[in-house]
């Protein structure tokens, strides 16, 4: 007998439990469009989609086996990257060896420098035709990540705003979306082509043999330098000012918020209050799940891009200091010029992925209260 | 070895010939210049198909390494040729030789200028 009324009371119950169930991921799905959620999902760069085909928010929440295929797809790329870059790097040395050799054959001054001339610009030519390659890859992700985080970072700031960080999320995506803009366009619109401008100073003033184009270059590297690393520090401060100032009115709006419906609506209040906590906690698993879709994303753009330039960079640094033993100063100074382009397209390409995962970061930490 | 010896014998005798039949002197001093040259090409003939290899293959096909070898073939080459002009007394054709010597190392690197002009070009 007892048995049989736990049984119907079980029965009574059970539909209870479905609906509630129901509802939990009907507000989930409904949180899903709101926040443009599959929008996101379509957006995701084709680097990433090579590596894990159709991703999703769920799929990000649970990041191990994406990381793997990651870190397998850059091991198989940079064995091929370091492979490519070794051939490059023998190619040059051997020249090295050879405009050395040929400057050391007993000739009058005049024939000398002629060859000495030609064995530069062969050597530039190599150089040249390797790292005019590599300006593109760079700006390359720089339009990849600009293109996906303007999906990215609308959806991460609507999670974080119904999760409570109403004023601090719409502040950060603000200064995000601005900076990420205004940075994109200088980098496209003045960086590139002074990149190439570089170049163009570090082949002709070695080629030439002219000191004032060497000044030159050493004056565009500072400029550059010091334009990245400030605008890295103006973001970094900014974003960091915006987080504690709007953080704390937004976490004691939504303290005020709770206990205001909890004390006024005596019993329903505090059903309220809890339903309230309910959306804001899915718009937080929501969040981080769009906050870790972002940044493996970010991963994969720019994982073999990175791995290209960084070898790139080490092997032309250890060229130069190579070549500096037995060979012309000019030629460990034009490699020297070289791999500083390699640091500079690190550097521009790393400057905007900080300041996108500096934002995601930021978002996913917004206060909710 | 060989050709030092050469270089020596050439020499004495070049000297010993040159109060009394500077013509033979002059001679002398050519045949073993021209001996040595053809012992240098002999030592170097392995070591410029090593490169050719070499550079075949990192698959550059020779394009960037065999200019710079004809530039100081030539270089090497206009050097002799003038030493031994001005040997002779010819200053004028020392001079003109030098200058053939430039004019045609720029040439055998002309491809190599105008892919250069071309690659900076197509950077600005």
């Amino acid at each position: 007998m007892k048995r049989l009324a736990s049984l119907i009371a079980l029965a009574l119950l059970l539909p209870l439990f479905t609906v509630q169930a129901f509802a939990v991921t009907d507000i989930r799905a409904q949180q899903s469009d709101a926040y443009g959620v599959s929008e996101l999902e379509s957006a995701v760069p084709e680097e990433a989609y090579e590596i894990w085909g159709n991703v999703t928010v769920n799929d990000a929440a649970h990041p191990q086996s994406l990381l793997q295929s990651l870190w397998q797809n850059f091991s198989g790329s940079s064995t091929e990257l370091f492979s490519s870059a070794m051939h490059n790097a023998a190619e040059i040395l051997l020249l090295c060896f050879l405009v050395a050799a040929v400057q050391m054959m007993p000739m009058d001054g005049g024939q000398a420098k002629l060859c000495s001339i030609i064995g530069s610009v062969s050597l530039t030519l190599i150089c040249t035709r390797e790292t005019a390659a590599c300006v593109p890859l760079g700006f390359h992700t720089i339009e990849t990540l600009s293109s996906f985080s303007e999906k990215l970072l609308p959806a991460l700031c609507a999670a974080a705003t119904a999760g409570g960080a109403v004023t601090s999320a719409g502040a950060k995506y603000a200064v995000a979306s601005l900076a990420l803009d205004l940075l994109v366009s200088v980098m496209t619109n003045l960086i590139k082509p002074a990149l190439y401008l570089y170049i163009t100073a570090v082949a002709a003033g070695n080629v030439l043999q002219n000191d004032i184009l060497l000044s030159v270059t050493s004056l565009l590297k500072r400029i550059l330098r010091i334009f990245l690393i400030g605008t890295a520090v103006l973001f970094t401060g900014y974003l960091a000012l915006t987080g504690i100032l709007s953080g704390s009115v937004d976490a004691t709006a939504a303290k005020a918020a709770k206990t205001t419906i909890s004390t006024v609506l005596p019993v329903v209040g505090g059903i309220l209050s809890d339903a309230a906590d309910a959306v804001v906690s899915g718009a937080g698993i929501l969040r981080a799940g769009i906050g870790s879709l972002g940044v493996l994303c970010v991963l994969a753009v720019c994982v073999t891009p990175y791995a290209s330039l960084g070898i790139h960079y080490l092997i032309y640094q250890v060229m130069s200091g190579f070549t500096d033993a037995f060979s012309d100063k000019r030629i460990a100074a034009l490699l020297r010029g070289f791999s500083d382009i390699y640091a500079m397209l690190l550097g521009t390409a790393g400057t905007v992925t900080f300041v996108l995962f500096a934002s995601i970061v930021s978002l996913m930490r917004a206060v909710n209260g | 070895m060989k050709a030092a010896l050469i270089c020596i014998v050439s020499a004495i005798f070049a000297v010993a010939l040159k109060k009394t039949v500077p013509d033979i002197a002059f001679g002398v001093q050519l045949v073993g210049t021209i001996v040595v040259i053809l012992l240098a090409f002999e030592v170097l003939s392995p070591i410029y198909s090593f490169l050719r290899e070499a550079a075949a293959l990192l698959g550059s096909s020779g394009m960037y390494v065999t200019p710079v070898l004809k530039a100081a073939l030539i270089g090497v080459l206009s050097c002799v040729g003038s030493a031994l002009c001005k040997d002779a007394g010819q200053s004028a054709l020392s001079v003109s030789l030098e200058v053939l010597g430039a004019a045609a190392a720029v040439y055998t690197a002309l491809p190599l200028l105008e892919m250069f002009v071309h690659t900076i070009g197509e950077m600005l």
